[in-house]
C-alpha cells in the first residue's frame, strides 16, 4: 500500500544575498538583493507502508528542506504531496498525530527538565492510553534499559543518550510514519551501533515505516533495502540498496603508511599494483616524511587479503587503514552512470 | 471536551517546573523586583515632599502608592517572556518542534505563558503584596471587589498575552524582535498607567489611552481595586472594554498565525 507520494515536488527559497563589508551591509538594509535558490527540484517518490527507505545525499541536498515539507511545515512551491491521503501542509493538526519526527540536531524533550517529563507530556498530547504507554515503557526498558535515565534533566544527558530518548519519544504514540533525519550525527561508533539497533527493533516490533534521512553509508547499509539518491536538489537515484550494495559496498579505499622505499623506483611500483590488481581509481602516492600509499579497490574483483599480502611482502607496512567510499564519491559514479 | 485541554495543563505544569528548576533565578526575581519597588516608594515620596500639596492630580501620596505597587506587580506577574521564546525557537528553528505536534500552537504558548504568571505570582506578586502591608503601612478595602479585580485580572491576563504574542509573530517575518520587544516595553509603561497613574495626564489624553488595550491591562483591573464608588454601571462598561479588547486581539492573532505560517523557512539542519 503506498503512503507517500510525492509529484514533482519542488521548493524554491528566496534569500537575501548579503553584500560584503560594511558599506554592503548598511545597503542590505535599505536595497535588499535576493536570490531564487532551488533547495527541491522535481522530485517525484513513492513509498509503501513498512518499508525502511533511506534518503540520501551530500551536505545541502535538500534532504531537510523535503523533509520538512513531508512534516508538514513547509508548503511546496509547487508539486503535489499526498501522505495517508493528508495534504500535509494544509491539515497539519490532524496529521501529525500519525507521524513521529526525530531531528538529529534538535530536541522534541523539554531541555531542564527530566526525560520522563516529556514522555507525561507527549502521553497526553498524543492522548496515549494507558496500556499503550505502559507497553512502550516497558519495551524500551527490556531493549534498551532506558528507566535507567528517566529522572535525568534532559540537559544532562550525552549526546548519544538523548538521541535514544528522542527515538523513543518519537515511537512513543505508535504512528504509522517516522521521519529520522540524522538520527546518528556526531555520534561515536560504539553508540551509532545502539541507536541502529534501536531502529531496527522498534520497525520490527511496531511494522512503522521509516523515512531515514543521513549522508552516513553505515546506516544505509544496515538499516535501508531502499535508497534514494538526491543531489542539488534533484532525484538521481531510487531503488533496491542491493544493486548498490554490489556497486559500492564493495569498495574499499585503503591507505598505507610505508617503510623505508628508497631502492625502489616508485613508477614501478604503481605498475606492478596496476597490472596485479586493477584498482579503480589511480595510486595515490605521498612521500612527506611519511610515504602513504592510497587505493580503492572492488572486493569483488580483488581480495583484500591478497592485496595486503602482496604489498606486506614488498614493503615494510606500518600502519593500515582500511574506509568504506564516501557518499561524494558515489555521487560522482552515480552521475558517471555506475547504476546504470 | 475537557480531555483536549489535558495537554494544555501538563504544558503549563512542565512549565513551571522549568521555571523552579533555577534557584538563582526564584531568589534574585524576588531581590530585583523589590529593589524596583523601593525605589518607586521614595522617588514618589520626594515628588509630593517637594510640591508642597498633600494631593497631586487628585490622588494622595498611599493611593498614588497602592497604584504603582499594583501596577508593578501586575507587569511583573504578566512578564512571561513569551516574544522572546517564540523568536528564540524560530531564530534556532526549534519551533518546527511546535510544529509537528498535534496542538494548537497559540494554545501551547497560552499554556506555557500561564505556567510563567503562577511562578510570578507565587514568588512576585505575593512578597510585593507582604511589603505593601507590612512595611508601607497601605491600605486597600477588600470585598466583593477583589472578585471582580480577580475577573478582571483574568482578562487582563489574556490581553497582555495577545499581545506578547501578536509580537512574537512578527519574528516570523523580521526572525528578530529585540527592537520591538523593548520598544513594546516602553510603550506599555509609559501609556498604561505603570510608571505613572494616568489621571496625571492631561484630560484628553488620558481618554485616549484609556482606550487603548495597554490600559486593560493595568488601569482598569487596579480601578476595580481601589476605586470604592464605583457603580454597577462603571464595572460593566470596564468589562465590555476589556471582553472586546480579548476577543479583537485573539481574532487578530489567528488571522496574523495564518499569514505568519507561511512565510515560515525553519532554520538549520
Amino acid at each position: 500500500m503506498t503512503i507517500i507520494e510525492l509529484n514533482n515536488l519542488t521548493k524554491y527559497f528566496k534569500v537575501l544575498k548579503r553584500r560584503e563589508g560594511l558599506i554592503g551591509t548598511i545597503k542590505d538594509l535599505f536595497k535588499p538583493k535576493h536570490e531564487v535558490v532551488k533547495a527541491v527540484d522535481n522530485i517525484s517518490m513513492k513509498i509503501d507502508q513498512g518499508e525502511i527507505v533511506g534518503f540520501v545525499g551530500p551536505n545541502g541536498a535538500g534532504k531537510s528542506t523535503t523533509i520538512k515539507m513531508l512534516i508538514g511545515v513547509l508548503k511546496p512551491t509547487s508539486g503535489d504531496l499526498a501522505i495517508y491521503n493528508y495534504l500535509p501542509y494544509k491539515q497539519r493538526k490532524d496529521y501529525v498525530k500519525n507521524i513521529g519526527v526525530v531531528i538529529g540536531n534538535r530536541t522534541m524533550l523539554w531541555w531542564d527538565l527530566a526525560v520522563i517529563e516529556s514522555f507525561k507530556l507527549l502521553k497526553e498530547i498524543y492522548q496515549i492510553s494507558d496500556k499503550d504507554y505502559e507497553q512502550n515503557l516497558e519495551i524500551y526498558n527490556q531493549f534498551f534499559n532506558l528507566s535507567a535515565l528517566y529522572s535525568t534533566p534532559v540537559r544532562k544527558l550525552s549526546l548519544g543518550q538523548k538521541m535514544l530518548c528522542e527515538i523513543a519519544a518519537a515511537f512513543l504514540h505508535n504512528p504509522k510514519l517516522i521521519f529520522l533525519d540524522e538520527p546518528t550525527i556526531g555520534l561515536d561508533v560504539a553508540v551509532k551501533e545502539k541507536v541502529r539497533k534501536l531502529i531496527i527493533d522498534l520497525n520490527k516490533i511496531k511494522k512503522t515505516t521509516i523515512l531515514l534521512t543521513t549522508h552516513d553509508i553505515g546506516d544505509i547499509e544496515e538499516l535501508c533495502k531502499r535508497i534514494i539518491l538526491i543531489d542539488n536538489g534533484k532525484l538521481i537515484y531510487d531503488g533496491d540498496i542491493k544493486k548498490f550494495n554490489l556497486i559500492f559496498g564493495a569498495y574499499r579505499t585503503l591507505t598505507l603508511e610505508l617503510g623505508e622505499i628508497d631502492d625502489i623506483p616508485i613508477e614501478s611500483i604503481n605498475e606492478e599494483i596496476s597490472d596485479t590488481f586493477k584498482p579503480i581509481e589511480p595510486i595515490i602516492l605521498k612521500k612527506k616524511e611519511e610515504i602513504w600509499l592510497t587505493l580503492t579497490i572492488n572486493q569483488d574483483d580483488t581480495k583484500l587479503i591478497d592485496i595486503l599480502n602482496f604489498l606486506m611482502k614488498k614493503f615494510s607496512v606500518k600502519d593500515i587503514k582500511i574506509e568504506e567510499v564516501e557518499l561524494e564519491r558515489v555521487i560522482k559514479e552515480v552521475y558517471a552512470g555506475g547504476l546504470k | 471536551m475537557f480531555k483536549q485541554y489535558k495537554k494544555y495543563l501538563k504544558i503549563t505544569k512542565n512549565s513551571i517546573l522549568t521555571v523552579t528548576t533555577y534557584r538563582f533565578h526564584f531568589f534574585f526575581s524576588i531581590i530585583s523586583s523589590i529593589l524596583y519597588f523601593v525605589i518607586y516608594f521614595f522617588l514618589w515620596r520626594s515628588i509630593y515632599d517637594s510640591s508642597g500639596s498633600t494631593i497631586i492630580n487628585g490622588m494622595t501620596f498611599p493611593q498614588v502608592i497602592v497604584y504603582i505597587s499594583l501596577a508593578y506587580s501586575i507587569f511583573v506577574l504578566f512578564k512571561t517572556w513569551t516574544e522572546w521564546g517564540m523568536s528564540r525557537n524560530i531564530v534556532s528553528g526549534q519551533i518546527m518542534m511546535d510544529l509537528i505536534k498535534p496542538y494548537n500552537y497559540h494554545h501551547a504558548n497560552l499554556a506555557r505563558s500561564i505556567g510563567f504568571v503562577f511562578f510570578n505570582f507565587f514568588c512576585i506578586t505575593i512578597p510585593i503584596f507582604i511589603l505593601l502591608f507590612t512595611v508601607f503601612n497601605s491600605t486597600i478595602i477588600f470585598g466583593i471587589n477583589l472578585l471582580y479585580f480577580a475577573f478582571s485580572l483574568c482578562l487582563a491576563f489574556l490581553i497582555s498575552f495577545s499581545i506578547d504574542y501578536s509580537i512574537g509573530l512578527t519574528s516570523f517575518y523580521t526572525e528578530s524582535i529585540w527592537g520591538i520587544s523593548i520598544t513594546k516595553e516602553v510603550v506599555i509603561m509609559a501609556l498604561s498607567g505603570t510608571l505613572i497613574p494616568l489621571s496625571f495626564f492631561p484630560d484628553s489624553i488620558e481618554f485616549i489611552l484609556k482606550l487603548l488595550p495597554f490600559a486593560a491591562i493595568y488601569h482598569i483591573p487596579i480601578s476595580t481595586l481601589v476605586t470604592p464608588t464605583l457603580g454597577v454601571l462603571d464595572y460593566c462598561i470596564m468589562f465590555i472594554s476589556q471582553i472586546s479588547w480579548v476577543i479583537i486581539l485573539l481574532g487578530f492573532n489567528k488571522y496574523f498565525f495564518k499569514q505568519a505560517i507561511k512565510v515560515v523557512t525553519i532554520n538549520g539542519g
